[in-house]
């Protein structure tokens, strides 16, 4: 008897083909986006463990401080001494220094600030050598190769290359105190200290601020000017035998250079800032790239719930005459479990199947954003696994249940739903006499369909609510960050912000004015990464100092104001310390020492304000404060500038990048793209599923409306008999269907604003950044129109089903 | 255009054939007949002797594969579906088993829905056609129910009132008292013979025998053929009918 039930399953499937694929679809979509989105987040992981190890990453980096730089024979005896040596496994010898490029934008001369890299690729015989530590990585098939050791062919860093388009062929100038050396670039290349472009103290990556060219080692003192036979060196990676002896060897390998003369600074593997960022970023976005495939399961998962359940409902019929018949309740059970487990299976494939196209897609997302050279797919086979069961449970649930309650009524009343007179199916309104009622009949009749079987309707509305629902929230959520870039943008005053390598003297920026008389007002700052304390907790604080705070940013205070020789913080430190105005609190600041240097030393401070502008870890106070309290006085690392026209001026940004000290220059049009470029990676994750969620969405709708044109054949048919014309019916249709999406539009509306809230600001936590949603009008409108227009394909197909519906045979309802 | 003399169907050498599978299932086979205004038909014949097929052919809402079908002087074979639902809207009333009332519409409703979304009469003739058909039908006190608030019988009656409102010329009732008690059954019979008599043809379909003793005119249908015809002179009243 199971065999036949199975059969019958399978024939009911078949006969209802378009309402099952179009619910395996809903499931196969859900499933796919979870494991695709889950996989993604797992490959961006896997892609940074690999590319890592590819390259073969340093344990331990020094670099040679104050333009030290040393011969490499003399930097290898002394890596020869018996403190080190034992635990060095690998070592690389480079020579970095500053350097400005001279490219080209848009047909004009630009000059960037670079540094040239070379590397030690010839051994003594003049063959070409593999690199050992840091290894450049090539972005495509090409061999890393150099000509000769003193050529003038140059790779240069992918992320700058993209950001200006610089590729194979290009001729750029590179400029070294007054010489110009021309370069031909080979290709791009990704070199490990710069997958993430990015300089200390930066929030943002800095790639159109910094170009890093690779060059062979004679190149490279050819281009420094060193070539004097000698081969000089000032930076060098390692990987430790054991890299557990990590500590001890950093204190070695200080003591050693220290002890020679060397000033050293000594980076270790996880203090490496591209790596450090990228690392925090991925993790930053872990709960986020949780929370957006399980908010897609979920709906798919409701939406299948929704669509199957009324299904199952439809066959109230069969299981009166299953019952009848005598067919025990277990073999009912088996019949309908059947459908929901072959639902499943085939879902959980097409879950599957999709899953690889839309790998494929993320991934893209992935390569073009992440700048890694070789993106490493993972596959996260226990979220698939998970969803696989949880489809099934989901299927077993909607088919089951159903069931349940229809073998727990009696046969009769089950069959004689088909005649539409069940009172059992009516309940309470089996005895309310209808009043006369002077609406237009389709008016009427439309009212009550809607409201005589409340839960047809609730469950469509529903599923119209919720797919909009998806789609807004995700149009919410790039609305929202869109309005906080704008926000971020609209913070600065200044025209130019110019970054210093280090410290510099305010008064030389006098001379900046003289020489460029574009330049109105010059406003130095001393920006300070450091700690915020407060009774003993400790945050992240970018201090910016300034000489006049107005001028250069547009604070809203939140509370208190702004006075000198006290900081005005952000409302993040006020949430995350627990600081109110007046508090006195402590920050980490560089203090200048006689003869040692810089010593990190903690100094107190008042909170005069409280910042809102979403500028997460920001506090501001007054440089003249800052001077006190470090001993930079009449210094700063930061100028922003006023000029006359504010409008961007390369000629200006060329001279500009050149005076002494200075290491970056940024228009603050260019601060807009760093933000963007911030969130490039998460932006085009949430377009992507915005895409999905509306095929989901169409899904959801096509089923539920088709079920309910099912549920109501027999009364289009009866039309039909009667002389109702098809635009009749199909006018009949059109108004439940904008009775439907109407009050769905509306809860799509509030449930995509819960949903987007959810997911920004519940299921993950931005730290630092105060996430207040933007509604997204665009949204709205086009994914009202989708849904309208979803809903108007559904009507038509649903009247051209109409149209095809053989009178005869469901007027009689002979057969099942 | 008919006339009193004119029947009001007449089938010429019509056949239906379907294709089941492999299988080709005549379902009708050369039938002819005539069904005249003042009479009632009835086609009487076993389960799946192709009677539903003959009331879908005359009620356009199937075609023939073969032969011709006039209703009220019109040729219903080759018509579009346009001039097909215009034939439905025009010319027949449906009498269904099943009743196939619209369960979200009162006994009025039912009825109004009709002269007003099919006729597109204008609302004050909506409602006072509505309440004479539900009346002439015995439904008075009974508009405002809905079908489920209904008996069989009266459930039937409306569907009556409902082929009504359309004033057709020509009544199609398969198996009217199909779904109803004797005593109810009785009643609508008696409701579609008065309702040949006010000039309108009626054909019945049923496998009751008994009720071809309320019939002008028995056509006997088995295996798709019309296989007696037999001309009543005398019917009985519908009181006199015992099943």
């Amino acid at each position: 008897m199971r065999k036949t039930f199975l059969k019958k399953g399978v024939r009911e499937i078949w006969a209802h083909k378009f309402q099952y694929i179009f619910l395996i679809l809903i499931l196969g979509l859900g499933v796919a986006a979870f494991g695709a989105l889950n996989d993604m987040q797992a490959s961006r992981f896997t892609t940074f463990d690999g590319n890592y190890e590819d390259c073969r990453f340093q344990d331990l980096r020094i670099q040679f401080q104050y333009g030290v730089i040393k011969n490499i024979s003399e930097v290898a005896e002394l890596l020869s001494s018996e403190t080190v040596r034992d635990d060095i496994s690998d070592v690389e010898y480079r020579f970095a220094f500053n350097v400005f490029i001279n490219h080209t934008v848009d047909g004009e001369a630009k000059i960037t600030k670079g540094i040239v890299m070379g590397y030690d690729y010839f051994d003594e015989s003049g063959d070409q050598r593999e690199i050992t530590v840091n290894r450049p990585l090539p972005y495509g098939d090409y061999q890393i190769q150099f000509g000769s050791d003193e050529g003038d062919e140059c790779y240069i860093e992918h992320n700058f290359a993209q950001a200006f388009g610089l590729d194979k062929g290009s001729s750029i100038e590179v400029i070294k105190g007054n010489n110009t050396f021309p370069l031909s670039v080979s290709n791009d290349v990704a070199i490990p200290e710069y997958f993430m472009v990015l300089k200390e103290g930066s929030l943002m990556p800095q790639t159109r601020n910094l170009g890093v060219i690779m060059v062979p080692m004679e190149t490279a003192q050819r281009i420094h000017g060193s070539d004097n036979g000698e081969t000089y060196v000032n930076d060098i990676v390692f990987l430790l035998k054991d890299p557990d002896r990590l500590q001890t060897f950093k204190e070695n390998i200080i003591n050693l250079f220290q002890t020679h003369g060397i000033p050293v600074k000594t980076i270790e593997k996880e203090e490496d800032l591209a790596r450090y960022y990228i690392k925090d970023d991925m993790e930053g976005d872990t709960q986020v790239m949780r929370t957006f495939p399980v908010v897609i399961f979920l709906v798919s998962g409701f939406g299948l719930f929704m669509a199957l359940r009324r299904m199952i409902q439809t066959h109230r019929v069969q299981i009166g005459i299953f019952k009848s018949l005598g067919v025990p309740n277990r073999v009912v059970m088996f019949y309908f479990a059947s459908i929901g487990i072959m639902v499943a299976i085939l879902g959980i494939i097409l879950g599957l199947a999709l899953s690889v196209p839309l790998n494929i897609w993320f991934l893209g997302i992935v390569k073009t954003y992440f700048g890694f050279p070789v993106i490493y797919y993972s596959i996260s086979w226990g979220y698939y696994v998970a969803s696989a069961l949880l489809s099934l449970g989901i299927c077993l649930a909607c088919t089951l249940l159903p069931a349940m309650k229809a073998l727990s009524i009696r046969p009769v009343d089950a069959i004689q739903q088909r005649e539409g007179v069940s009172k059992r199916k009516v309940g309470r309104l089996a005895t309310k006499v209808g009043r006369r009622s002077v609406l237009p009949t389709p008016l009427k009749l439309t009212i009550r369909n809607i409201l005589r079987k409340p839960s047809r309707s609730v469950t469509s509305i529903l599923g119209v609510g919720l797919s909009l629902s998806l789609f807004l929230s995700f149009m919410i959520i790039t609305q929202t960050m869109l309005v906080m870039v704008d926000d971020w943008n609209s913070v600065n005053r200044w025209d130019y912000e110019v970054e210093a390598e280090d410290f510099f003297y305010v008064n030389n920026t006098d001379s900046w004015k003289e020489g460029h008389p574009e330049i109105v007002d010059v406003n130095p700052c001393i920006f300070l990464p450091t700690n915020l304390s407060f009774n003993g907790d400790e945050k992240i604080a970018l201090i910016y100092a300034l000489e006049d705070i107005d001028r250069a940013f547009k604070v809203v205070l939140d509370e208190g104001e702004i006075l000198e020789g006290q900081l005005v913080i952000s409302f993040y430190h006020r949430d995350a310390l627990g600081i109110d105005v007046g508090d006195r609190v402590t920050m980490s600041v560089p203090v200048l020492v006689p003869g040692v240097g810089p010593v990190m030393t903690p100094k107190e401070i008042i909170v005069c304000g409280i910042q809102s502008n979403n500028l997460g870890f920001v506090a501001f106070t007054d440089i003249g404060t800052i001077q006190n309290m470090t001993g930079f006085d009449g210094m700063a690392n930061i100028a922003y500038l006023d000029t006359r026209s504010s409008e961007r001026s390369i000629p200006l940004e060329n001279s500009l990048i050149k005076l002494p000290g200075v290491s970056s220059v940024s228009h603050y049009t260019q601060t807009g793209n760093l933000i963007e470029e911030y969130f490039d990676l998460f932006m085009g994750v949430v377009y992507a599923i915005s895409i999905i969620s509306t095929a989901l969405a169409a899904a959801i709708i096509y089923n539920l409306f088709m079920i309910s044109t099912e549920e109501k054949r027999r009364d289009y048919a009866t039309m039909k008999t009667l002389g109702t014309s098809l635009p009749r019916i199909g006018k009949l249709i059109f108004l439940e269907a904008g009775f439907i999406t109407v009050p769905g539009i509306i809860l799509g509306a509030v449930g995509g604003w819960g949903l987007a809230y959810y997911m920004l600001t519940v299921g993950t936590d931005f730290e630092g950044i105060n996430i207040t949603l933007s509604w997204s009008w665009i949204g709205f409108l086009v994914g009202s129109l989708l849904m309208i227009l979803t809903v108007l394909a559904v009507s038509l197909i649903t009247i051209r089903y109409i149209s095809r519906i053989l009178i005869a045979d469901v007027i009689r309802e002979r057969s099942y | 255009m008919s006339s009193e003399n004119t029947p009001l169907i007449r089938i010429k050498d019509m056949s239906k054939s379907y294709q089941m599978g492999e299988v080709i299932v005549h379902a009708l086979n050369g039938v002819t007949l005539d069904v005249n205004p003042n009479e009632v038909t009835v086609i009487l014949g076993p389960s799946g002797c192709g009677k539903t097929t003959l009331l879908n052919q005359i009620g356009g809402i199937d075609s023939p594969t073969r032969g011709t079908i006039w209703v009220d002087g019109r040729e219903i074979q080759g018509m579009n579906q346009k001039q097909l639902t215009d034939y439905r809207q025009e010319s027949i009333g449906f009498v269904f088993q099943f009743f196939n009332l619209i369960p979200n519409l009162t006994a009025r409703e039912n009825v109004e829905f009709v002269l007003e979304y099919v006729m597109d009469l204008p609302t004050r003739e909506v409602h006072k056609r509505a309440e004479d058909l539900l009346e002439k039908v015995g439904l008075k006190g009974r508009e405002d129910h809905y079908p489920f608030q209904l008996s069989g019988g009266e459930q039937q009656r409306v569907s009556i009132a409902r082929a009504l409102s359309k004033d057709p010329k020509i009544l199609l009732a398969d198996e009217p008292t199909g779904e109803l008690d004797y005593t109810t059954g009785k009643m609508i019979l008696s409701l579609l013979v008065s309702i040949a008599n006010e000039g309108r043809g009626v054909l019945i379909v049923t496998h009751n025998k008994e009720l071809a003793k309320i019939a002008n005119k028995v056509l006997f249908l088995k295996d798709g053929v019309i296989v007696k015809e037999v001309i009543n002179e005398r019917p009985i009243p519908v009181s006199e009918l015992e099943w």
